[in-house]
């Protein structure tokens, strides 16, 4: 899956430039960044400064302007329109900060969405759903409409339904913006766990405390990266024997 | 008051802002206010307006029938009419009249023929009607014997006698009788239908053997308190009392009484007019679908701010009220306008339906009457259209609007009812093309019809009357010498007369076939009769079948004989040849002839374009009495530019002779048929209407649904939806709406299309070519109206709708 050494995705010289009438808004300037399979890597920095647009170009959402993207080794900084919706289908998983669920589906057919779009046979549909839903603690909840469910709950549905797919990659965009404390930690600790089990996680979030369970942040300052660190998760894995590679 | 208008001028700033949404509702009230107006205009004109005079609704028509004879009508013999009026007490008077040609000569110009009323002395004192000049008839003016009078329609003083003050005293020759005018009727009187001139009748019953003679209409005015029930009661007593008294005459014979203009309409002409104000009423129904629909969508669009308003107090009467005088600003510019159309469909109507001379009383306008009903109209469409958007714009907790953007989930399909409307839009649209689709193929196969005879021939009718044409003689000598000279004529190809005309109508008859015998009158088979002049069928392009054609040599003393169509040898002599066989007009009393059939001619459509019994025979005219003929001439150049040469020719035998009906036999028969034309243009706007607001209704329910639905298409795209599924997800909506509209569209246009039957020409009410036809035109108009928004919606860019509230 990786491209080598372990690299799952990388980022060579990707700049995002945002035209509206005459004015030319450059979101992302230069960006270089690798991410290494089951790595958990955190984006970070203030409002603005281009984390959503840089999560956008991980997944496949959006396009650079310049510069190359490869994901499991695969440039896909040029697909068109249809491919980059199978690759989403495929490699990614996207949590949205407003959970992005569809109310008139229940909680089993959200999960099971991505699925139906992959023509994934329906046992192995119902399967896979019904393993997404235990692995986040909603197995039970299934027949409810999102409407019906906690912010926390609907955010742990949100999370069934990315990996649902069993993406190469899990993309969460401020997942805990509109939680409380509480259920915030609750989602932190879930992806925690799902990298813990193989999971490559990449997290945008301006809050330090959630980076920090993070085994490496990227700063990012007026669209382009400033600074890198390890987190807690790092320093706990280094603590502990194993050592952190990245660019 | 104060917040009403407060309202009003909030709305018509909304109004403002959304000119699409607003341009859209406007249009579609325009049309549904418009056209339903147009058709209440010809309802109201044509059956409710009822005569113009004084308490007009007490005037009834009675006629008789004979139920055991299977004769749900007929008009009232001489005799059966003195004795209603004399044994009757329901009526102020019973008065009676017959109809006919009055042709007016004399020294002021040529001679014309006008439809004249012959009636009795009281006919207008019933009807409490005053003449501009003079008097009308008195009590003495119908006895046998009286002076010869009568009264003129304003047409007539004014274009004939230039408006002359000193007409009243003036004699003149009416149907070759001089007569003396004794009073001109004001302008639009035209009683008892279409007439221009007016005759006492002059009937002496005495020298008429009861139940034969001429047959009257007859009506009266019911006397104060006196109701159309015991009127009608006493009127079966009399009928009864009679029948006991002349059983000869009168077995079975019953009294049938209604309101005078009922028996001039007709209850299938009712029927159908009815029934187009209800296939109109639908056009409305989708209108205000259509605008309850738009209005839905900006009520939710609008959801916060009616939060807001709540949240500061507005109750929710408040809300509706406010919600409500939005719809009434919307519906208030659609009914202005729509009055505008309504004014411009009555127009066009009155022009189409201008040659068939309807009765006079018929009077289609919009008057204040039509305003009232606009003004009804627009309440109506406004509690349609806007109760249903008001309630739910007033209806949503505000609380949880006020915090909905917390919440992470989008409940964004467009609701049940607003579906539910659009499928009703569809229903009602399929229901009226359907009507719509059957009532063109009803024309086209009008304008298709292939006679089997030639119609570019020039016709005209002409009427002999005893004053100038005493006997039988003379009258054929007339009718042969016309015939001779117009043949003779360059041009000409042939020249004919007959009674009838093909593709109008013949007159029919009782008959028998000779070694058949039949146990009662009413067993006598029936068939067409005409009377006419040798080559005839020549004239008109029809080959004798079997047989020959009449000759000269057919005249009274020689062998009567008579020529038969093909179906009548079909059916009476099972298709075997039945030349030198005989038949005999009338039943078992008849004195009449037994004549030997010389010929078979193909079937000429005797009874017109959609006759039923198409058995027919023609008989020579000079075996026969008949004083009015079609004359016909078929010439190599365009016929009616013969018509000077007619106009001579009749002149040079007679100068006081006025031919009528002058047209060609194509435009007759197309004018015979103008209900086809006129209701068949009348069902295609209503049809196009309801296409068009079903197509936007369609588009403008999807559309908005996509606009909703643009965070959820957003994030499948983000799970990896394709273009397909996208398209596949919106278009699925609207084909499940579609699909279910259709089904119960097709049920309406089965109901619909029952009422239109008497206006269907050679089509089946459920012809399953229409109703497949029309139902894949929908299906075509509702694919392409939800796949333009669903093609939209495979352009949304999923990073601009994941932050899309």
């Amino acid at each position: 899956m990786s491209a080598g050494n372990g690299v799952l995705l990388k980022l060579d010289g990707v700049t995002k430039v945002f035209y509206t009438d005459e004015l030319e808004t450059h979101a992302l300037s230069n960006i270089n960044l690798e991410i290494r399979e089951n790595e958990y890597l955190a984006i970070a920095g203030p409002s603005g400064c281009g984390k959503s647009t840089l999560l956008s170009i991980l997944g496949l959402l959006d396009t650079p302007t310049e510069g190359s993207y490869t994901l499991a080794g695969r440039a896909v900084a040029s697909l068109s329109g249809g491919q980059r919706a199978a690759v989403r289908n495929q490699q990614v998983g996207f949590i949205f900060q407003a959970f992005n669920l569809i109310g008139d589906l229940t909680v089993y057919e959200n999960v099971e969405l991505p699925l139906t779009y992959r023509r994934v046979p329906g046992n192995e549909r119902r399967d896979r759903v019904c393993a997404a839903l235990e692995r986040v603690g909603m197995e039970h909840r299934t027949k409810h409409y999102p409407s019906q469910l906690s912010g926390g709950q609907q955010q742990r549905v949100a999370v069934a339904r990315a990996i649902a797919g069993r993406p190469v990659i899990l993309l969460a965009d401020e997942p805990t913006g509109n939680l409380d404390s509480k259920n915030g930690e609750l989602v932190m600790e879930l992806l925690s766990e799902l990298h813990r089990d193989g999971a490559t996680v990449c997290v945008v979030t301006h809050d330090p405390r959630y980076a920090e369970n993070a085994e490496r942040t990227v700063h990012l300052f007026d669209g382009e990266i400033v600074k890198e660190e390890n987190g807690r998760g790092a320093r706990l894995l280094e603590e502990h024997g194993f050592s952190i590679g990245h660019k | 008051m104060t917040s009403f208008f407060q309202d009003f001028r909030y709305s018509l700033r909304t109004l403002g802002k959304n000119p699409g949404v607003t341009l859209i509702a406007v249009v579609a009230l325009t049309l549904g206010i418009g056209l339903t107006t147009t058709m209440f205009s010809i309802v109201y004109g044509a059956l409710y307006r009822g005569l113009p005079f004084e308490a007009a609704d007490r005037i009834m028509h009675l006629e008789r029938n004979n139920l055991e004879q299977d004769i749900e009508s007929m008009a009232v013999t001489i005799h059966d009419y003195l004795d209603w009026r004399e044994q009757q007490t329901s009526f102020t008077a019973l008065a009676g009249f017959w109809s006919g040609t009055v042709n007016l000569s004399g020294t002021e110009g040529r001679a014309e023929r006008y439809q004249g009323a012959f009636m009795t002395g009281n006919a207008f004192e019933i009807l409490r009607v005053r003449p501009q000049l003079g008097r009308v008839f008195g009590p003495d003016d119908d006895h046998p014997g009286a002076p010869a009078v009568a009264v003129i329609g304003y047409g007539i003083w004014r274009n004939r006698f230039d408006s002359d003050p000193g007409i009243v005293g003036r004699t003149v020759r009416l149907n070759g009788e001089p007569t003396t005018v004794v009073g001109v009727m004001p302008a639009g009187f035209a009683f008892p239908t279409k007439e221009d001139i007016w005759v006492p009748m002059r009937v002496d019953a005495d020298t008429i053997a009861r139940g034969e003679g001429i047959t009257l209409e007859v009506y009266g005015r019911l006397k104060d308190g006196v109701t159309q029930d015991r009127a009608a009661a006493e009127l079966a007593t009399i009928a009864g009392r009679l029948e006991m008294e002349y059983p000869k005459t009168n077995e079975g014979v019953g009294s049938i009484m209604k309101p005078y203009t009922e028996e001039f309409i007709g209850d299938e002409a009712a029927r159908l007019l009815l029934t187009m104000l209800a296939a109109v009423s639908l056009v409305l129904l989708i209108a205000c679908a259509n605008v309850a629909n738009l209005l839905l969508a900006r009520a939710i669009q609008r959801s916060k701010e009616v939060a807001v308003r709540s949240a500061l107090g507005a109750t929710r009467l408040r809300v509706v009220m406010q919600f409500l005088t939005e719809t009434f600003v919307i519906t208030l510019i659609g009914a202005a306008l729509g009055l505008a159309v309504a004014w411009i469909g009555v127009r066009l109507f009155n022009n189409a339906i201008v040659d068939t001379q309807p009765p006079f009383w018929i009077d289609i306008r919009i008057d204040a009457i039509a305003v009232a009903f606009v003004i009804g109209l627009t309440l109506l469409a406004t509690a349609l259209a806007g109760v249903l958007p008001a309630l739910r714009a007033s209806g949503a907790d505000f609380n949880e609007v006020l915090k909905d953007e917390s919440r992470g989930s989008s409940s964004l399909r467009i609701g049940k009812l607003s579906k539910t409307l659009v499928t009703l839009e569809i229903a009602l649209s399929c229901g009226l093309l359907v009507g719509a689709g059957l009532m063109v193929k009803s024309v086209v196969q009008l304008r298709t019809l292939d006679y089997g005879f030639h119609t570019d021939v020039l016709t005209a009718r002409v009427g002999l009357f005893p004053a100038d044409y005493p006997d039988r003689g003379r009258r054929t000598q007339f009718f042969e010498e016309l015939r001779t000279r117009l043949a003779a004529q360059p041009g000409v190809v042939g020249a004919a007369l007959g009674t009838g005309l093909p593709g109008l109508w013949s007159g029919g008859t009782r008959f028998a076939v000779d070694g058949e015998s039949y146990p009662d009158d009413t067993d006598y088979p029936r068939a067409r009769w005409a009377a006419i002049t040798p080559g005839y069928f020549d004239t008109f392009g029809a080959a004798i079948s079997q047989g020959r054609d009449f000759a000269v040599q057919d005249i009274d003393g020689n062998l009567p004989v008579v020529i038969v169509n093909e179906s009548f040898t079909r059916r009476f002599y099972a298709g075997e040849s039945p030349l030198g066989r005989r038949i005999r007009t009338g039943t078992s009393d008849s004195e009449n002839d037994w004549m030997t059939i010389v010929g078979v001619v193909p079937d000429m459509l005797m009874g017109g374009i959609d006759d039923d019994d198409p058995e027919g025979m023609y008989v020579p005219v000079a075996q026969s009495d008949v004083r009015f003929m079609s004359i016909i001439v078929r010439t190599r150049g365009e016929p009616m530019a013969l018509v000077p040469v007619l106009r001579s020719e009749v002149i040079a035998i007679d100068p006081d002779l006025p031919l009528y009906l002058i047209d060609t036999l194509d435009t007759r028969i197309q004018r015979a048929n103008w209900f086809y034309n006129v209701f068949g243009a009348l069902f295609m706007v209503f049809g196009g209407a309801a296409l068009f607001l079903a197509g936007v209704g369609l588009y403008g329910v999807m559309s908005f649904s996509v606009t909703r639905r643009t965070q959820e298409v957003g994030i499948r795209m983000a799970l990896g939806a394709q273009n397909r599924d996208v398209v596949g997800l919106i278009m699925k909506q609207g084909l499940w709406q579609l699909g279910i509209g259709l089904l119960v569209g097709l049920g309406i246009a089965a109901l619909l299309s029952r009422g239109l039957e008497v206006v269907l020409f050679q089509v089946e009410p459920f012809d399953p070519v229409i109703f497949m036809l029309i139902a894949g035109v929908l299906l075509v108009v509702g694919l392409a109206a939800s796949f333009i928004p669903a093609r939209r919606a495979t352009r949304v860019d999923p990073v601009v709708a994941l932050r899309y509230e």
